[in-house]
């Protein structure tokens, strides 16, 4: 499988803090990574550099085989992000929103595209309704949809699914997973949940204080870091391990 | 940021799409856009014409306050539109959205002044009709002079405006109450409702550095004279341009250190 997603050496330092710490990985086509570490460990100030938000210190990524810094417009064409973080203005229609998104990636036929995202998450009959009126859940999905209007061939989804009942958690994963078969897409994933990332990635990446210090997938990190005898993977107990190391 | 990356018709105009739809939303901006400016005609008027009628001199006052009272908030407006657009979207939290997409930050200048531009010629008629049905003033009297007039305010709006937008993504929230007060700081020095000889010398020197100043001292000559000193317009243009690069310039590094510092992922802290 091809990397869409190289990162070389990374590194960001906050006036003498040392957020990232000089990590290199890679993310192929149609897989789904999930990057985990506790709270400050550098996960989002990754992602925000990933995205251009941040300018890193040193290193490289590359895109597509393209290099970001040079080529950061036309690689966002083929980019979206999706945070728990970020919400949409909330006196637009939820239609209205994504109209305006759907301009800014410029996609042909935005009607048709804004219609069946809605139609794939269960939105359809909010299609008119004021995104601040939206619950929680409501808002997630949307910016969900908002996240792959483009279509996007790398997408970074910062915690997705933190304010959804697990009902709608669960619907969204699959929704999700369905996407990502259907459109090949890779995904850059973070989550506290470690139940939603074995579930969702097929690798995984530790962050601690900046740096990588663990990478496999989650079955065979459960083994390297728990018990080599491990049948079923045990995210949970590796995350505790990991980040109550000194 | 990155040069890589045309101008993109599609992406202005789901920058102005937004705050349209905005607009069509938010009764506050309706009233920002229009009734501000109302109240600001309706009150300077008579004001104007309670002291003109003490001083005998009615006619020669309102002309010069109105004319100033209307001139005026071409600039305040039209500054305050470009600080708005980018805080709206702070407010919501939809900034890491916007600059996550191929959107770049001039895309986003550009599609603000666009949108600016069409408030401001819309707010400018509206308080105008106010004035000439309340006043009898016409604010049209001023003929061809008042396109470059017009155009010279608006430019060092847009230039006061890019700067600010600049200091809120450098310094995020604690800023943003430059967007409601930086005009008013030069107002007193603008020569808007008085001459420039009225002010103490070192600020008649200031002055001299406003486009403003320029402008407003333009507009009364051509009242009372029906002409004006291409000298003034001269000047004011060359400080626009000069305004406007230095802006440009400060926006592009205050972008950039934001990206360095972390700060446009937490712009709204």
């Amino acid at each position: 499988m091809q990397a869409v997603l190289q990162v070389e050496n990374l590194t960001k330092e906050f006036d003498g803090f040392i957020a990232v710490d000089n990590i290199s990985f890679d993310l192929k086509e149609g897989e789904i990574l999930g990057f985990l570490g506790p709270n400050g460990a550098g996960k989002t100030t990754t992602i925000m550099m990933l995205l251009g938000l941040i300018k890193p210190t040193k290193g490289k990524i590359k895109m597509f085989g393209l290099d970001f810094c040079q080529n950061r417009g036309e690689i966002l064409k083929n980019v979206n992000f999706s945070s728990a973080y970020t919400s949409l203005p909330g006196r637009l229609t939820v239609f209205e929103n994504l109209y305006v998104f759907a301009g800014l990636y410029s996609i042909v036929n935005p009607d048709l595209k804004i219609n069946e995202l809605l139609e794939s998450f269960e939105l359809t009959q909010l299609k008119r309704e004021t995104t601040g009126n939206l619950s929680s859940g409501e808002a997630t999905r949307l910016n969900l949809c908002k996240a792959l209007l483009n279509d996007p061939r790398l997408l970074f989804l910062d915690e997705p699914t933190s304010s959804l009942d697990p009902d709608i958690a669960q619907k969204t994963r699959e929704l999700l997973l369905k996407t990502k078969r259907e459109r090949n897409i890779s995904i850059l994933y973070t989550s506290h949940n470690m139940e939603e990332v074995t579930q969702m990635c097929d690798r995984v990446i530790f962050l601690q204080r900046g740096k990588i210090v663990a990478s496999d997938t989650p079955l065979n990190l459960t083994r390297v870091i728990k018990d080599m005898a491990s049948q079923e993977p045990d995210l949970e107990e590796v995350f505790l391990r990991i980040a109550r190391k000194k | 940021m990155p040069a890589k990356n045309n101008m993109s018709i599609s992406r202005i105009k789901a920058v102005i799409l937004q705050s349209l739809y905005n607009l069509r939303h938010s009764l506050e901006d309706i009233v920002e856009t229009f009734f501000w400016p109302f109240i600001d005609v309706i009150l300077w008027g008579f004001i104007t014409l309670y002291f003109a009628g003490l001083e005998g001199q009615a006619s020669t006052l309102v002309v010069f306050l109105l004319g100033g009272i209307i001139l005026w908030n071409i600039v305040y407006r039209a500054q305050q539109d470009i600080g708005f657009a980018l805080l709206r979207n702070v407010w919501s939290r939809n900034i890491l959205n916007l600059f996550s997409s191929p959107l770049t930050p001039w895309e986003f200048m550009f599609a603000t002044m666009a949108l600016g531009l069409v408030k401001t010629v819309l707010t400018l008629f509206v308080v105008s009709a106010i004035a000439f049905v309340f006043y009898s003033f016409n604010i049209f009297s001023l003929g061809f002079y008042l396109l470059p007039f017009f155009v010279g305010l608006i430019v060092f709006s847009w230039a006061a405006g890019i700067f600010i937008t600049g200091l809120i993504i450098r310094f995020g929230m604690r800023i943003q109450a430059f967007v409601w007060s930086l005009t008013f700081l030069i107002y007193p020095i603008s020569a808007v409702f008085y001459p420039v000889s009225v002010l103490p010398a070192f600020l008649q020197k200031v002055a001299q550095f406003l486009p403003t100043a320029h402008i407003f001292e333009g507009m009364r000559e051509v009242l009372v004279t029906g002409t004006l000193s291409s000298e003034r317009l001269i000047w004011a243009f060359s400080l626009d341009i000069g305004y406007m690069l230095l802006a440009a310039w400060f926006f592009v590094i205050m972008f950039e250190k934001a990206r360095e510092k972390g700060k446009l992922a937490r712009v709204e802290m």
